[in-house]
This record gives C-alpha cells, structure tokens and sequence, in this order.
C-alpha cells in the first residue's frame, strides 16, 4: 500500500508573478502516468514540498478540466512560502495530496453563481472559475466580485480580463479605499460592501467565497442578512494551520470535523452546525 | 497560620482591595496542595498552607488582570520582584500575602533541595506578612548546605565528562516545555522554540535540538532566574536543571556580585548597559 | 488457551522470546519506570505501577524519520523490523492501540504504524495493585482485561501464573507450557480480578460527559477550571491515545514528531491567526476531542483511564474532576477575550 506521507516528485514549469509577494507556479509531475492518472476537484488542495525546508497546504488553482499540469497561487509569508519563491524553473518540488473535499459541482451546476474573493482567495475560486468555463453549459449566470488592498494586489490580472468577455459572467473589481491609483476604473471599498451594493438576487444562486478570515465573516453575516441568502446556499473555503493533511496529525481538528479532510469547503450552515469556534 | 492568611485575604477581598487571592488549596484527595483563585469572601477557607506549597504561583501574575492578591513565599517574591525590576507587572496591583516558610516537601516528603539553602524564610517584599510561630527553621543544616554545592560533583567533572553528563539527561527530554510554562520568566510571547523563519532551534525531539533548546533557555535565563527550582520539579523526565540555572547564577554573582530577586530597584546585568563597560563588543 | 505456569517457567518463556525476538519491557531507568529494549530476564520489572511513558512510543515514536532527501532523492525510511515482543504491557496500554488503529489504520492508512503494529506481539501482565490515579473499569476496560493483547498474564500470587491466549501467535506462544489450568485456578483468578476491580476508587460516568459537553460549549466554566492549567505537553505527551503530531524537515530528513493541543503553536498559523489563541479553549480542545468528538466519531472515548494525565499534571489538575463538574446545564457564555 502506498505511504501518504511520501511526495511525488515534480518540476517547476513556469512562474508568473502575480503581485509583490505572490507567485503561481505551474509544475508537472515527474512520472509520466502520474501526470496523467493525478485528477482532482476544484476547491483541493496539495501539500507542496520544498525538500530541506518542509511542506506546506495551496489550494489547487488550476482547473481539473485543463489536465497536464497543476497550478498554485502562492503568497510569500513564512519558512516555506519564502523557500518556493526562491524556487527557479526547472527545480524539483514534492507534491502530495489531493487533499479535502472540494467544492460540491453537482450542486452549483444548472445554478447561478456569485463568487466572492479577496486577495489571494481568487485562488481557489480560480480553479472553479475555469471549471465553470470549460463547461459553460452546465452553469446559469456567473458574477464573479473580487478585490485586494490595492491595485497592485490584485492577482491573475490578465486571466480577469478573460473571465469578463466570456459568455453570461459579469466582473466587478473593487480595491479598499485608498489602494486605487489614477487609472483604476473600478469599484472602491471593501468587499462585503460591494457585494451588498451589487445585491445579487438569491433565487436559484449559491454564493461562493473565499478570503482573508475577516472578509468571510462580513460576507456571511452581509448575504444572510438584508440579501436574504439562507446559509445553505452560501459555500466557503476555511483555512486552519495543516500538517497531515489526512486527519491524522489533529491540528485541524474543530467541532467533529478535521478541515483537512471533511473540508476546507463548507456551506454556511454546516459551520453553524460545528458550534463557535470560528 | 492559617487562620491569619484567611483572615487578611478575607479583608483584602472585603475591602475591595483585590478582586481575586491567587493561593493554595488542597487537591481533590487531600494528598497535595494545587493553585486556587479565589474571588469571594467565602471561597477563603479553601486557602490552604502546609509544607506542600510547593508552587511559585507569581506565574499567574500576568495572566489575571484587574487588582490582585497574591499568597507567596520568599522565593515566589524574588520571581515578582524579578517581573518587576522587567517592567512585566504592575506593584500597584498586586497585594502580596507574604508567609514565612520553613521548607518545602515533595510529593515523597523529602525537603526541597532549593529549601535547604533559602536565604529568604522570610519574604523580602510584601504588603502583609504572616509569621510562623515556630521558628527558628526544622532544617538542620549540614556542612553539604552551601549556597553553590549542589554544583560541586559537577564542577569536579572534566569539560568532556559534564558535556557527556548533559549529553544523557538532554537526550531525556520529551519538549514537552512545562519547564517553560511553569517559569515565570519565561513570559516571552512567541519563545525562541516556536520561531521558524529562522528556526533557532529544531522543533522535534532529537539530541541536538535537545539539546540547543536546554542550553538556549538557561542562557535566556542568566542573571534572571531568581531559583524557585520550578522547572525541575515539573520535568517528568527529572532533568537536573536546577543546576544548570544555578550554574549560572553562580558565574553571574562571581563576575558582576549580582543575585536575582532581591532588589526592585536594581538593573539585572546582562540587560543593562555602562558607557565604560570593559568589553569591546557592547559599546 | 490457558495454562499455568511457575514463575521459573515464565521466566524461561521470556528468556525464549528474547532470543527469537527484539523484546521491550517496563525497566527502571534512573527512577523512571519506562519501556526499554531489554536482553537480560532480570531487568524486567514486575510488580511496577505503569509506566511514565505510555507504549505509545513504540508505534508512534516521540521522534520518527518519514524519510531522508539525500541529493535530490527522497528515500523512504525503512519500514521493515524485526519481529518484537512487548513484554508487561498493562491492559489500558494494550486497549489504548485499539484506540489508535482508529485513527493511523482507517481508510488512509499509516504505513509506518502499521508495519509497528504488524511486526509486534503484545504480551500483557494484569494488575494486581492498582494506583490511586487509575480507573481503567470506567473506560471499558479493567485490570484483568484482555482486550488487545497476544497473550495475558494473571498473577495469581504465589509464584503461580494463569497464562490466557487471545490470538493465534499467542497461542502459539503458550503451547507445551506448563499445565492445565482447573476450576480451582479459575475461581482464585476471578477472586483476585474482583477484588483489584474494587481496589479501583476512582469511579466515573463517561455516558453522562456527551450531553454534558455538547450543552457546556460556551460555558464559563472553561474560564475556571482551565485557570491553572500551565498548558505544558505533559498530559497530552504521556497519555497513552493522544496521537497528534507535527511534520517538520530536520538537516535532510523530514520527520514527525509529538505535538499537542496545549501549545499556542498548535493552531497558530503565519498569518497569526489562531481559532485556540486562549488557554481556555486549548484546554478545552483535549476535553472535547477526547470526550466528545472522538466518541461522537468512533462510538468510544479516547481514554482508557490509566490516569496518567492526573497523576504526572505539574499543577495536579484532575481531568475527572473537571468533567464531573461540568455543570449538566447550558450557561451563560463566557466573555471573549
Ligand atoms: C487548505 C488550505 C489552502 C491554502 N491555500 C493557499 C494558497 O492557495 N495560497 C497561499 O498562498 N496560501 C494558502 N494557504 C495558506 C498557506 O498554507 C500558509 O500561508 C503556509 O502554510 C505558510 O507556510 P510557511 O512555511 O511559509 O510559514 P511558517 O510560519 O514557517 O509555517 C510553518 C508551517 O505551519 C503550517 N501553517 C502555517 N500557517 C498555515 C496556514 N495559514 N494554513 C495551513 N498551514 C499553515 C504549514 O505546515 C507551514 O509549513 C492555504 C492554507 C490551507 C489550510
Ligand atoms: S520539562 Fe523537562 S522534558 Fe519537558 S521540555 Fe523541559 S527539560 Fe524537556
Ligand atoms: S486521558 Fe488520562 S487517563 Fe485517559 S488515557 Fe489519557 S492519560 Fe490515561
Ligand atoms: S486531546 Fe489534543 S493532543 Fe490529544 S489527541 Fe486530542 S487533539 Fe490531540
Ligand atoms: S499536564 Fe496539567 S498543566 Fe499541563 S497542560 Fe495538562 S492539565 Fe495543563
Ligand atoms: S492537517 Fe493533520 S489532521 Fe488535518
């Protein structure tokens, strides 16, 4: 039987530099039919190994639907995140996983959607993103609202452009106050409130979001609010210090649940049912 | 006396003097003593003193806020003052039931190694102070008493034969830092051993890491720990170290006659500072 | 399979086993009673109050090597191992590795624990001279239990021991020993088992904690009875069904090591965002997973009351106490802070 704590061997591809501080890394892995048999759900996660350094959870960004190759979003912020950055084409990483449950398609398909990030939360709404894309038909309407500090924060900065000229998907792009500059044509706030100015209607919606911890909160308590969303209809992505990322190491352990394993996707509800301590 | 500790923590909860007396009461099966925080009058008489007080309760200071009494020996006094002269806490809110101490016992009823050698059966700081009605001391003191002999066997060892004593009691240790948690020194909000951007010292439990994590907190510790002896007697494993940290107390005295605890007012050495100090690397 | 056996005789099954296998068993070490590899039958401890460490540490070692990176290749630790015996194991020890296979053999399965598990036979002594911290008999356990091991030694006292098998590798161990065992033999081990079940003070009611500890959630009663608690490793270290761990690189190898819910570091994350920041709600956390998530997950609590945390806690705080104390009604909710 397989060891779960042992990495398979991939190859930094390409980077792309995404703001000051976060990089995406497009990686293959080294065994060909790894490449081929590695299948995942959009909102998965990998445990990404720089070996000497250690290991640390990314969100999948990459679809399942583009195979070849996986890709994460990384923000420079401790041990581990600084020695992938330091990482140069052609070098060799570890990846194990996939890890979590993902976000539930078969219940987002045939409905509308409104995506909610903020920062380097795109990430894994990104993996969806393309998934939704790549099978247009299968989805209702997509609002996507997305924002960052400030300009420069902002992160796939190209690929938004192409999300907004798809077909039925409508992009709102806010920055807080005081991170636009001269040529910033979109929104100016924070998130929660743009989402409660856009005030998409919840018929037939699930709303999707992902974020820095605060922002969710006020997302939460702004949809189920004056929006009228009821928590089952709202999906979230939680994030909590991983080690194992199988339920076995117990950091991540809240309620019944371990995030790693039984998450990081949640409906509201499902949360609420987990008691206070988020 | 205790009926008088009961009665002067009573006033000074009546009188509004402190809103909590953190002290001693006896544990679930009488066998011990275990800490207390007692918040009204009548929760007093669970406030016990016997010679199983063995805990340094200032290691609490910190963590309740609001005015607050403190039952302490003389040894916990010199932690306070200690906490004190770091501008940790505030002498203002803090009352201090000093009680005069014989000695201490484990839970096998031997007395405190620290105990044989105190220099403070009577508390050198308080607010109130209850005294034993039978002094002088029930210790007799013997010639192996002195201040520093618990390091002579050491100290007699050759340079490889101590590293290879340490050597065997670091590869002991679980890291399981209670000797860190009970110190009321060691108050650091993120500790040199959770640091890992750059990690100092190797998180899991090997011989080096052990090893660094030992050595680095006595140092940390040098010319601050006031000797309460806390960390051994918490070690599950029994490593010695009380004597590493008496160790340094000793070097700490011969170089610059300065003893931990005992004066509010005084800078410890290895914090301060002197425009003619002789050493090079400080100015 | 039972047979009985003279202590001569049990000594000479421990001395076979020692040359066919790798065996540990309880040793004083320096004043610690501890688990060791052992290659001489008198250095085996008898009649020892258990162990400081729990056996815990011979499947799920303080320190393990997952595997080294040695010029830009991952090799993976060995797992193969030589056959071992422990030797002396009490019941709680034994039933706690159930409690563990829960959790490293479930779907994802541990290989490093399993091959620990797989390569090691269990062989238990039962306790005649239980210790005041103990309370095995709440936990579905008892001094006399089985549960777990290859083979069970009953002491009857007397230099005479009831050997009872509880697998086939333990069978295979009793065969051609010593001699039957009748009904007189039986009746004084059930006389001895009762009468050490009645030594056992310490009585809890586990089935009364669920309710309890779904309704207390928010209660200040955290506040409270967490208030001395140092939040040091020891009761989470030496208790025998606590399993967390960290994964760490160290100088080309990456290893795991044992972690706790009692450190801030715990839940830390880079951000500094911590969901168990306080010490009441770390404290809590060994409450609640023990008692309540882990039963409400696996049926059992992850405890079988060797009343190790009680008995080595530097602030002797007695969980039993704690859980019993635990108001049976919903309180007020606590202040945050
Ligand atoms: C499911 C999940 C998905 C994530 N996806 C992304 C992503 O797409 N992009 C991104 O930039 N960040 C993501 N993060 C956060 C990222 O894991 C942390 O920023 C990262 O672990 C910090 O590691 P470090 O070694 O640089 O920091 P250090 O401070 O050195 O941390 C040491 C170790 O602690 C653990 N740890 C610390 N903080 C966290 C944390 N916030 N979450 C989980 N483990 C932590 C890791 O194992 C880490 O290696 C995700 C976290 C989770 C749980
Ligand atoms: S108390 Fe003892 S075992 Fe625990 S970390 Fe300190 S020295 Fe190590
Ligand atoms: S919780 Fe305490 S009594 Fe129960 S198994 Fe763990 S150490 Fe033993
Ligand atoms: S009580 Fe804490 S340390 Fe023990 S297994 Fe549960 S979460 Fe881990
Ligand atoms: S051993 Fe005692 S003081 Fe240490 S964490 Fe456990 S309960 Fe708290
Ligand atoms: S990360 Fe180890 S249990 Fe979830």
């Amino acid at each position: 039987m397989e060891n779960i704590y042992l990495p398979h061997s991939a190859i930094v591809k390409e980077i792309i530099s995404e703001t000051a501080d976060i990089k995406t890394f497009r990686l293959t892995f080294e065994d060909e039919r790894l490449q081929k048999s590695f299948t995942y759900l959009a909102g998965q996660f990998v445990e990404f190994s720089v070996y000497g350094v250690g290991e640390a959870p990314f969100c999948l960004a990459s679809s399942p639907t583009r195979p070849g190759q996986i890709e994460c979003t990384i923000k420079k912020m401790g041990k581990v995140t600084q020695a992938i950055h330091d990482l140069e084409v052609g070098d060799q990483v570890g990846i194990r996983g996939p890890y979590g449950n993902g976000f539930p398609l078969k219940e987002l398909r045939g409905k509308n959607l409104v995506l909610v990030g903020g920062g380097i939360g795109l990430a894994p709404l990104r993996s969806l993103i393309q998934n939704v894309l790549d099978k247009r038909d299968e989805y209702g309407d997509v609002l996507i609202i997305y924002g960052a500090k400030s300009t420069e924060e902002l992160v796939y900065q190209k690929e938004l452009e192409e999300w907004e000229n798809s077909p039925r998907v409508k992009m709102v792009l806010t920055v807080d106050p005081g991170g636009e500059d001269q040529k910033w044509q979109g929104e100016i706030g924070f998130v929660p409130t743009i989402l409660e100015k856009v005030n998409p209607s919840p018929d037939n919606r699930m709303l999707i979001t992902c974020g820095p911890p605060i922002m969710i909160r006020y997302v939460l308590l702004g949809a189920t609010g004056e929006m009228g969303y009821r928590p089952q209809q709202i999906i979230t992505t939680l994030e909590m210090k991983m080690k194992c990322g199988l339920g076995k190491c117990g950091r991540c352990n809240i309620g019944r649940v371990y995030i790693c394993k039984d998450g990081p996707v949640f409906t509201y509800q499902q949360l609420k049912d987990l008691g206070n301590e988020f | 006396m205790l009926e008088q500790l009961r009665k002067k923590a009573k006033e000074l909860l009546k009188n509004k003097e402190v809103e909590v007396i953190i002290g001693y009461q006896k544990s679930n099966n009488n066998s011990f003593t275990t800490p207390c925080f007692i918040e009204s009058e009548d929760g007093v008489d669970r406030l016990t003193w016997d010679e199983h007080c063995v805990y340094n309760l200032s290691l609490y200071l910190k963590e309740v806020k609001g005015k607050v009494g403190i039952v302490a020996k003389g040894c916990d006094v010199k932690s306070i003052v200690a906490l004190m002269q770091e501008n940790q806490i505030d002498r203002d809110r803090i009352k201090i039931i000093a009680l005069e101490c014989q000695a201490q016992v484990d839970q096998e009823g031997q007395i405190l190694e620290k105990c044989r050698t105190c220099q403070v059966h009577i508390p050198g700081m308080y607010d109130e102070l209850v005294r034993s009605k039978t002094s002088p001391s029930k210790i007799e003191s013997k010639e192996s008493d002195k201040e520093y002999s618990v390091l002579e066997e050491l100290e007699a060892k050759s340079t490889p034969e101590r590293w290879q004593f340490w050597q065997r009691q670091f590869e002991k240790c679980i890291r399981c830092y209670a000797c860190r948690q009970v110190c009321p020194l060691c108050y650091c909000s993120e500790c040199i051993s959770e640091k890992t951007a750059p990690q100092w010292i190797l998180p899991s439990p090997s011989l080096k890491g052990n090893t660094t994590w030992n050595i680095v907190r006595a140092f940390h510790l040098a010319g601050r720990c006031i000797d309460c002896g806390e960390c051994e007697r918490v070690c599950p494993v029994n490593i010695p170290l009380r004597r590493l940290n008496k160790k340094m107390e000793k070097e700490i005295q011969t170089m610059f006659n300065y003893v931990p605890g005992l004066d509010s007012k005084k800078k410890p050495p290895l914090v301060d500072f002197r425009v003619d100090d002789p050493q090079e690397f400080i100015r | 399979m039972k047979r009985l056996l003279k202590k001569e005789e049990l000594n000479r099954l421990l001395l076979g086993l020692m040359k066919e296998y790798d065996v540990i068993a309880p040793i004083d070490e320096e004043g610690l009673i501890l688990f060791r590899p052992v290659t001489k039958v008198e250095q085996v401890l008898w009649d020892y109050p258990n162990s400081l460490k729990p056996v815990k540490e011979f499947f799920l070692p303080p320190r393990e090597v997952l595997f080294q990176f040695k010029r830009g290749k991952v090799q993976p630790a060995n797992l193969s191992l030589k056959k071992r015996v422990i030797w002396g194991v009490r019941p709680c020890d034994a039933r706690s590795l159930l409690l563990l296979d829960k959790v490293f053999l479930d779907s994802t399965q541990d290989v490093y624990y399993r091959e620990k598990r797989k390569s090691t036979l269990l062989v238990g002594l039962s306790c005649n001279h239980p210790e005041k911290s103990c309370f095995c008999t709440s936990f579905a356990s008892g001094p006399h239990h089985k549960e777990g091991m290859d083979l069970l030694i009953a002491d009857l006292e007397e230099g005479i021991f009831l050997l009872e098998s509880n697998s086939p590798e333990g069978e295979q161990l009793l065969k051609g020993r010593g001699k039957e065992v009748n009904k007189i033999d039986e009746k004084i081990r059930t006389k001895i088992k009762e009468k050490t079940e009645r030594k056992i003070e310490r009585k809890l009611k586990p089935s009364q904690f669920l309710e309890r500890l779904t309704n207390g959630f928010d209660s200040s009663y955290w506040e409270k009875a967490s208030r001395q608690c140092i939040s040091c490793g020891i009761c989470r270290y030496l208790c025998p069904t606590c399993h967390c761990f960290d994964i760490a690189d160290e100088e080309g190898e990456r290893v795991r090591f044992w972690d706790g819910c009692s450190f801030r570091n715990f839940t830390k994350m880079t951000s500094g965002e911590n969901p168990r920041f306080g010490k009441r709600e770390r404290f809590k956390q060994w409450y609640y997973h023990k008692f309540g998530y882990f039963k409400e997950n696996h049926g059992v609590f992850l405890c079988v009351g060797c009343g190790r945390c009680l008995r080595n806690c530097p602030v002797k705080i007695d969980f039993s106490e704690v859980l019993q104390q635990l108001p049976a009604q919903a309180q007020t909710p606590a202040r945050e802070g």
